[in-house]
């Protein structure tokens, strides 16, 4: 055998991945969300952090989100096969191998956890890899294929960044962070349930019992306007608490009688447009309501009655 | 075969290959700073 021979049999594992391929499985679009809801969380939280820290905590945030991400396309290799959507992803495409998925997204989420612990502080840490246990044990491993209830409980491990960067700043749990918890929380279930409505063919073939699979579209589209109901109301919370004012007031006011009226058309509408409509319109929801928390807390905190800025009083 | 031309990607594998060892570099490298980084703002007190 040849010396060109024997080197391409030792790197056929994953030989044809590109530097990309390692970063889509990251799944880098959701930890777009996850980045910016945790850099809200870090922004409004009361007290002071160093600008350097707070990149390092929403670093942390980033990575470790996609860490998960990595270890559930591992698991979800066999439906994600299966399925249009995801069809494409580098494992089921061949381009990587899972045990080297598994091994890229381990690594990364305990390094990164340990990082947020020494250069931050444990409480953030902790959450950090409660919201990544959460995500590949609770969501992914029991609940994803069980129930159609694994959205809505399993929702809480993509609620939990804004609670990581508020901890990050204060070093601890509290009620505005919860807030921001559960407001995230209760946007999951309309926002993927939009998604699984004009996807259910894809989800059925992969044997995943999300709700319009298990229960039917109809009952899928009463519970999204029942979340949504929930959901509009819920936003205020953040200007009940204190920490926000009239500015995200009018916002979230505005986008919750907008995510309603989205909700209802889609409950009246049979078609796919009204569903679609939505799941882009929940995207720009919880998108432009945090960048509201952030801009008010940025120009005028002292105008809201907020307690401080984490990264603004630096100094 | 000069040495120049040892360096050359024999094929599409090793050209990919290539990429991801720079990748890995370019990471740990970036950690390195990081990580030095975060021990002198933490030694300053933040």
């Amino acid at each position: 055998m040849t010396d060109t021979a024997l080197s391409l049999n030792t790197i056929q594992v994953g030989a044809n991945a590109r530097v990309g391929d390692y970063l889509a499985l990251l799944k880098p679009r959701v930890m777009s969300l996850v980045v910016f809801t945790g850099f809200a969380g870090l922004f409004v939280a009361p007290g002071t952090l160093h600008p350097l820290l707070a990149a390092v905590a929403v670093l942390c945030i980033a990575i470790g989100a996609g860490a998960a991400g990595a270890i559930n396309m591992w698991y979800d290799r066999d439906i994600d096969a299966i399925m249009e959507r995801t069809r494409r992803r580098p494992i089921p495409s061949g381009l990587i191998e899972p045990a080297e998925a598994l091994a890229f997204g381990v690594t990364l989420s305990l390094f990164y956890v340990m990082l947020m612990g020494l250069a931050v502080n444990w409480t953030a840490a902790g959450l950090l890899a409660l919201a990544n246990g959460f995500y590949v044990f609770v969501y992914t491993i029991w609940l994803k294929r069980r129930t159609p209830q694994n959205i809505v409980i399993g929702g809480a491990a993509g609620a939990f960044p804004p609670m990581i960067g508020w901890a990050a700043v204060s070093g601890t749990v509290e009620l505005e962070s919860i807030a921001l918890f559960l407001i995230i929380f209760m946007w999951t279930p309309p926002h993927f349930w939009a998604l699984a409505l004009y996807r259910a063919g894809d989800y059925a073939a992969a044997g995943v019992p999300m709700l319009p699979v298990v229960a039917g579209p109809e009952v899928t589209r009463r519970q999204i306007v029942f979340y949504s109901a929930i959901l509009a109301p819920l936003a205020m919370t953040p200007v009940v608490l204190g920490f926000a004012g009239w500015l995200y007031a009018v916002i979230a006011g505005l986008l919750g009688l907008a995510f309603i009226a989205l909700a209802v058309q889609v409950w009246r509408e049979t078609g796919e447009r009204a569903a679609r409509r939505l799941f882009g319109f929940s995207i720009l929801y919880l998108f432009v309501l945090f960048s509201a928390l952030i801009a008010e807390q940025a120009l005028a905190p002292r105008f809201a009655g907020l307690p401080g800025t984490g990264l603004g009083l630096w100094g | 075969m000069s040495a120049m031309a040892k360096r050359e990607p024999r094929s599409e594998v090793h050209r990919k290959q290539r990429m991801k060892n720079y990748a890995v570099f370019a990471a740990l490298l970036g950690l390195i700073v990081l990580i030095y980084l975060i021990t002198i703002v933490r030694i300053g007190g933040a």
